[in-house]
């Protein structure tokens, strides 16, 4: 009887003291997760915490191990401080996620806060501050309960803060996250579309909710669901308060757009630094972040793609004026397609590219690394064709030795040139055979010139081209194709009519089979089937 | 594959709508790349037969046209005698991924009732068309009952 008493009596002492948050680190339930803590400090430590915690009861449990108070330690994550009242659960922090717990007293007062008793924190600027970034925060909006400061619907996220620094002030009262719906949308999508989704909302509380995606390189090596963090662009810490909430792509994807205040120890960073990580995976660490794909969307609206017509999600949202949508598996057919007639676009600010499909204006991708979705090996072809193309949109040559095609760009005045990083073969910038001395006529036929008085022995021209080791390929190659008039890119026609448009994307001449030259209205009257 | 489920749903949507103009379509359960149909054009001549076409989809598509053969023989100035037609709505340098299949048998329906002698395949046959279109009409006419396929009754 007195054991069950005692028991009695020690359960209920148990439970009075979890209430209060004085449990120990321990509190043997099954949805405990471990997570690291860093303080701004320098120092990391491990705690186990328990989903059903609230932000206040994190605090005591990290105050015993920080050796300071809980009305001391402030916790922000991502950009943004959590309430005392915000529950972990909210958050879904992820196991072993790395949580910074940073002991910082606010800058002003260091020497003073270094020395500061347990007692005194009434004023503000010895607070010390634990902040949680990496990732602890998942999905937090979908898990949101519609609590009395919980503002999912608002439309816009920007509190503009005229007085950097004013942001103190609304500390506090911001119990929402960096990566809420709220921002995912305001983001990704024009007014009209918002309304929609919340006329969408309103009328069935659940379904598909938008998120960010990123390609994910290591391990997933595919596109994901990404989280957005935030960090001091100077000492690339996650303990910082931002002074407004990012609004659009250009806030998060620009440099210096958005103002913050780093707390870290010593740091005097004043921008944010926004980056993205994949969720898929367990965090391998800081530098574990992905690209963010921004035109990769859920696809709320269901939207039809484009070329199959069906509505899935993810899609590609182009960012033509209309918008074309496309869901990403036509998107990849759609690039190796092209990619196989090298059709990509060399454009000089962005790179290798494409516009979409219809063939909007300015709707070129700007972001190269949606192209990874083609997978590995395309991915490889795109970049090894990309620079090509780079190099000689800047005057440059490949080199024409077998397997070499080395990027060299040539002084304009000399027609050697030296493949010198590459298979060291010289050969002549005009014709790009071996290099020669004496006039160099790179109009004669299509195959390769035979070079002048320069052999030992003299002969015959025709007898030495059939004589030549790579005879097969290079005869292959006359017999079934004719040079573009303009650009020389040997081109077979493998059926259709004698309209022939080049197949290099900067060139794009109009040609005639027979005429080899331009296509005219003669050529279509007199031979355009042949 | 987009190419396969775009054209299910195609082909489906084609035969739901019940065109008068282009109908009978086949298609191969093992090859839903190529189609056949028959057109039933309302403009004399051709009113006087149909014309089985074959429409083949590359595996690309619809990132690349679809090519458009005429299996019956047809006497007209936009398409030659191997039965091959230039449409500019599936020219490589027209072509858009959101162009349909109905909207591509359209314009060819509308190229066979309405011959285009600007852009002729076959010159005499445009030249009659243009200069003696009492002389085409009659060959034509001939040439449509010897040739082409039944029109279906109703």
């Amino acid at each position: 009887m007195l054991r069950f008493l005692l028991a009695l009596f020690n359960g209920l002492w148990r439970s009075l003291l979890a209430m209060f948050g004085f449990s120990s680190s321990q509190p043997a339930l099954t949805d405990q997760i471990e997570v690291f803590v860093r303080t701004n400090t320098g120092e990391k430590v491990s705690v186990s915490l328990s989903t059903s915690w609230n932000i206040l009861q994190v605090k005591k449990s990290l105050a015993s191990k920080l050796n300071s108070t809980v009305e001391d330690l402030r916790i922000i994550f991502a950009g943004k401080e959590l309430p005392n009242d915000m529950v972990i659960q909210q958050c879904d922090l992820g196991h072993h996620s790395t949580l910074h717990a940073i002991r910082v007293v606010a800058k002003e007062n260091q020497q003073q806060s270094s020395s500061v008793s347990n007692t005194d924190t009434k004023t503000k600027d010895e607070v010390k501050t634990a902040t949680i970034s990496e990732d602890t925060v998942k999905n937090v909006v979908s898990e949101m309960p519609p609590s009395p400061s919980s503002k999912e619907e608002e439309p816009c996220l920007v509190s503009p803060d005229p007085t950097p620094g004013s942001s103190r002030e609304t500390r506090g009262t911001c119990n929402r996250l960096l990566c809420d719906a709220s921002t995912i949308i305001t983001i990704q999508m024009s007014e009209a579309e918002q309304r929609k989704i919340r006329e969408l909302k309103t009328n069935d509380g659940f379904g598909e909710r938008p998120h960010f995606y990123v390609y994910c390189v290591r391990p997933c090596n595919t596109v994901r669901v990404g989280k957005l963090r935030v960090r001091c662009s100077t000492c690339k810490q996650g303990a910082l308060t931002l002074h407004r909430d990012p609004c659009n792509w250009q806030d998060v994807l620009t440099p210096g757009q958005i103002t913050a205040t780093c707390e870290t120890l010593h740091c005097t960073g004043s921008e944010a630094e926004f980056f993205f990580k994949c969720r898929d995976h367990e965090t391998s660490g800081e530098d574990d972040t992905s690209v963010a794909l921004y035109l990769v969307r859920a696809n709320l609206p269901q939207v039809s793609c484009l070329a199959c017509t069906d509505i899935s999600s993810p899609v590609v949202v182009f960012e033509c004026p209309d918008a074309h949508v496309m869901c990403l598996d036509c998107f990849v057919t759609f690039c190796i397609s092209r990619l196989n007639e090298r059709q990509f676009l060399h454009d000089t600010r962005i790179g290798y590219t494409l516009p979409c499909p219809i063939g909007c204006q300015n709707s070129l991708i700007r972001e190269v690394h949606h192209f990874k979705l083609m997978g590995d090996n395309h991915y490889e072809r795109y970049q090894r064709w990309g620079t090509e193309e780079a190099v000689l949109n800047a005057g440059g040559v490949l080199c024409p030795y077998p397997g070499c095609g080395q990027g060299i760009i040539p002084d304009e005045d000399c027609r050697r040139v030296a493949c010198l990083n590459g298979c060291g073969y010289v050969f002549c910038k005009l014709c790009l055979q071996g290099y020669h001395i004496g006039d160099c006529h790179p109009e004669d036929g299509n195959g390769p010139n035979m070079v002048e008085n320069s052999g030992m022995f003299n002969v015959d021209p025709t007898r030495a081209a059939s004589s030549r080791w790579d005879e097969a390929t290079s005869l292959a190659i006359r017999v079934t194709t004719k040079p573009c008039p303009k650009c020389r890119t040997p081109t077979e026609r493998d059926g259709g009519c004698m309209h022939m448009v080049c197949t290099r994307s900067s060139c794009n001449f109009h040609w005639c089979w027979v005429c080899q030259t331009e296509w005219t209205r003669e050529c279509m009257a007199a031979h355009w089937f042949g | 594959m987009a190419a396969t489920r775009r054209l299910q749903k195609e082909l489906a949507d084609i035969r739901k709508s019940g065109i008068k103009s282009f109908r009978d379509i086949q298609v191969d359960e093992s090859n839903i790349l190529t189609w056949q149909g028959l057109i039933v054009p309302e403009n004399p001549p051709y009113n006087k037969g149909a014309f089985r076409i074959e429409v083949n989809f590359p595996a690309e598509y619809p990132f690349k046209p679809p090519k458009i053969n005429f299996k019956t023989k047809i006497y007209h100035p936009n398409v030659d005698e191997k039965g091959q037609v230039c449409l500019p709505i599936i020219s490589a340098e027209n072509w858009k991924p959101a162009t349909k299949t109905d909207q591509v048998i359209e314009a060819l329906i509308n190229l066979v009732n309405e011959p285009e002698p600007e852009h002729p395949l076959r010159a005499d046959l445009a030249e009659d068309y243009t200069k003696d279109r009492k002389k085409f009409m009659k060959n034509a006419e001939e040439f449509t009952k010897k040739n082409s396929e039944k029109r279906p009754a109703d």
